[in-house]
């Protein structure tokens, strides 16, 4: 691991929330893990494992994320940066499960950036958040990006009120530096308040949360995009025009007429994604080899209904022949 | 008698350009400064004489990688305004400045928002005022003996369009590569214009093993198919790596017997690979700048589509373009 500084500042630029591949027995596919992740890691700026959505970090249980994340570093060794969903169903979960990671990463002696990631308003209200952290980051050495998700938040029935972190909440949670990003899901006036309310904290970096708004809208920091599991070429090459870090280059004529196709391509697949972007975005990779098994602990009700799972085979019946992917 | 009169016409004409030389100024410099900073074209319009001028000049300018169309003021007036957008830059070219066709569109151009310069001989014209540059391209005389018919003074405006041709040559590094990209007309122009797909090798003339082939095997399989590479494949033709003669050296360079190793021990992983519908252009320069004389080309998600070597793009391979 790294030692941490102030000056370690998270990846900017293509995030993927890789899915998490599972055998029928619910344990890890390796083989597959292994495939998924030398498919990914050349092109993205970091690599989030089990992340609330794509990688169904919600619902796998703490031993499955922790073997998942134990095979994932010692795949990577280093290459990438590593961002790791540590978000409980309650504050004690999470600790717990930073605690594990932190103990296991100690003990390979892992070198490479690694942040953590938490959604804090899926287990605790605003309310004490920013005390929270305090506490929180003096546990571990390892930066922390938090995440605002209200559409997670809401699964959570009853739990707490608001979905959204308070901007005068954000600005506390800030001067803590060992907060180095935020992975933002929002409209664009409460982006506007979060990006002013986190101008203290130097090199703070806000990914955009929904990829399909970050096709219409990029962002200044990068993008955590599912759609890069399966083509994360295309999405390297949407990112970094997006960011502009093909000006440097003088390339923008040339590209400009591909990005613009590669733009709707990866619209195309967010359509297919979208309904259960993990069960889906299994099912698709499992169809091209690059996974072994579809299996998804996440259910899809209009799965079940088979006129709409036909719907679904043949638009990605389209989606793959069009993209040359078969 | 002939002969003197003509003599006489290139000599006014000259100078004409000449004085241009001691009358450029600033504006010069802060024009060429706009447009390398502007991300939108240099829209060039003029009626007449200018007119033609104008589309000489747009021509020199695209030629050599500056963004330009010419836009004819009537035309403007009925409707192709909308071509016009806040980041470009309008030149307008009139000698005497108060061309009433291209006068009348200025109040819309200022309203559009975008930078105007003006090309002109008379400062002081209703032109002039409206433009943010004013560059003198006046000359005393025309070579016309009743001073009718522009001669000298256009003359004088192409020189002043080559001159900011040839400046932003300079500006943005404009080098024979990208004057080739532009003139597509010519036998390499033409590859360099096709896309990975039309020139790369596939099917059986893909050279390929998979992961679980021994070195020796694989040393053998590059001495068949002669491209000095050969492409290892994982389940489902996902490409896992590259071998390339450089890989094989460096093998028996480590003094371990190359029979008893497999391809995975000896093989780059991950080598550059493009897609197929990547512009010829664009492998041909990955190829220079990593110097390397072979591509993997790869769908979107990795699989194997082909193999370019960088004979095909230049014409000594398989491929042959239009039959020749």
């Amino acid at each position: 691991m790294e030692p941490k500084d102030k000056y370690f500042s998270p990846p900017q630029g293509l995030i993927c929330p890789l899915v998490s591949p599972l055998m029928d027995d619910n344990t890890i596919d390796s083989a597959s893990l292994e495939r998924l992740l030398e498919h990914v890691g050349r092109a993205v700026d970091g690599v989030l494992l089990c992340d609330a959505i794509w990688g169904e970090g919600t619902v796998l249980s703490a031993e499955i994320r922790f073997d998942l994340v134990s095979s994932a570093l010692e795949i990577i060794r280093g290459r990438w940066p590593v961002l790791i969903f540590i978000t409980g169903k309650t504050l004690r979960d999470t600790q717990l499960f930073m605690a594990q990671m932190e103990e296991l990463i100690n003990k390979i002696e892992y070198r490479g950036k690694l942040f953590w990631v938490d959604y804090p308003l899926y287990y605790h209200s605003n309310r004490g958040l920013p005390q929270m952290y305090l506490e929180l980051m003096t546990k571990t050495e390892i930066p922390l990006i938090i995440a605002n998700l209200p559409y997670l938040v809401k699964q959570q029935k009853g739990l707490v009120k608001r979905g959204n972190i308070r901007t005068s909440v954000l600005k506390k949670i800030v001067r803590n530096t060992e907060i180095r990003g935020m992975i933002f899901t929002g409209d664009l006036k409460r982006s506007f308040n979060y990006q002013m309310a986190a101008r203290s904290g130097s090199g703070f970096v806000f990914y955009d949360g929904d990829e399909a708004v970050f096709l219409k809208n990029p962002g200044m920091g990068g993008v955590v995009a599912g759609g890069s599991n399966l083509v994360p070429g295309k999405w390297l090459e949407i990112t970094r025009f997006s960011l502009n870090q093909y000006d440097k280059k003088k390339r923008i004529q040339i590209s400009r007429p591909a990005v613009l196709e590669s733009g709707t391509m990866l619209q195309f697949l967010y359509s297919l994604c979208n309904a259960a972007p993990a069960v889906y975005m299994k099912k698709i990779l499992c169809k091209v080899g690059i996974i072994d098994s579809s299996h998804s602990y996440s259910s899809v009700e209009s799965l079940k209904l088979s006129r709409q799972e036909k719907a679904w085979q043949d638009e990605l019946k389209v989606f793959l022949n069009t993209y040359d992917m078969v | 008698m002939t002969i003197n009169e003509a003599k006489k016409v290139l000599k006014i004409e000259a100078e004409g350009i000449l004085q241009l030389i001691d009358r450029i100024d600033d504006n010069f410099s802060h024009l060429v400064e706009f447009i390398c900073s502007s991300s939108g074209r240099l829209i060039i319009a003029g009626i007449g004489k200018s007119g033609l001028v104008g589309r000489k000049i747009v021509a020199t300018l695209n030629s050599t990688g500056t963004r330009s169309f010419f836009l004819h003021p009537v035309e403007a007036m009925h409707g192709d305004l909308g071509m016009v957008c806040r980041d470009d830059i309008f030149l307008a070219l009139s000698n005497s400045g108060e061309t009433d066709e291209l006068n009348i569109l200025m109040p819309n151009i200022r309203e559009i928002g975008c930078k105007i310069v003006a090309f002109t001989g008379n400062k002081d014209s209703t032109l002039a005022k409206y433009s943010d540059l004013v560059i003198d391209v006046g000359v005393e005389r025309e070579a016309c003996p009743m001073g009718l018919a522009p001669t000298s003074s256009t003359t004088a405006l192409l020189a002043m369009g080559d001159a900011l041709a040839v400046v932003l040559i300079n500006k943005k590094e404009f080098k024979s590569t990208d004057f080739k990209r532009f003139h597509p007309g010519g036998r390499l122009g033409q590859r360099l214009s096709c896309e990975v797909k039309d020139l790369m090798l596939t099917g059986s003339l893909i050279p390929l093993v998979s992961e679980e082939t021994g070195a020796g095997e694989a040393v053998k399989e590059i001495d068949r198919f002669g491209l000095g590479v050969i492409l290892v494949v994982q389940k489902d033709n996902f490409l896992a790596g590259i071998i390339t003669d450089g890989d094989i050296r460096r093998a028996v360079a480590r003094k371990k017997p190359l029979y008893d190793m497999s391809v995975e021990e000896i093989m780059t992983k991950n080598p550059r690979a493009v897609n197929p519908d990547t512009p010829a252009y664009d492998a041909l320069n990955i190829m220079e700048k990593h110097q390397i004389t072979v591509l993997p080309i790869i769908n979107p998600i990795g699989k194997i589509r082909g193999i370019l070597h960088l004979h095909d793009i230049l014409g000594k391979g398989d491929f042959k373009f239009n039959g020749t």
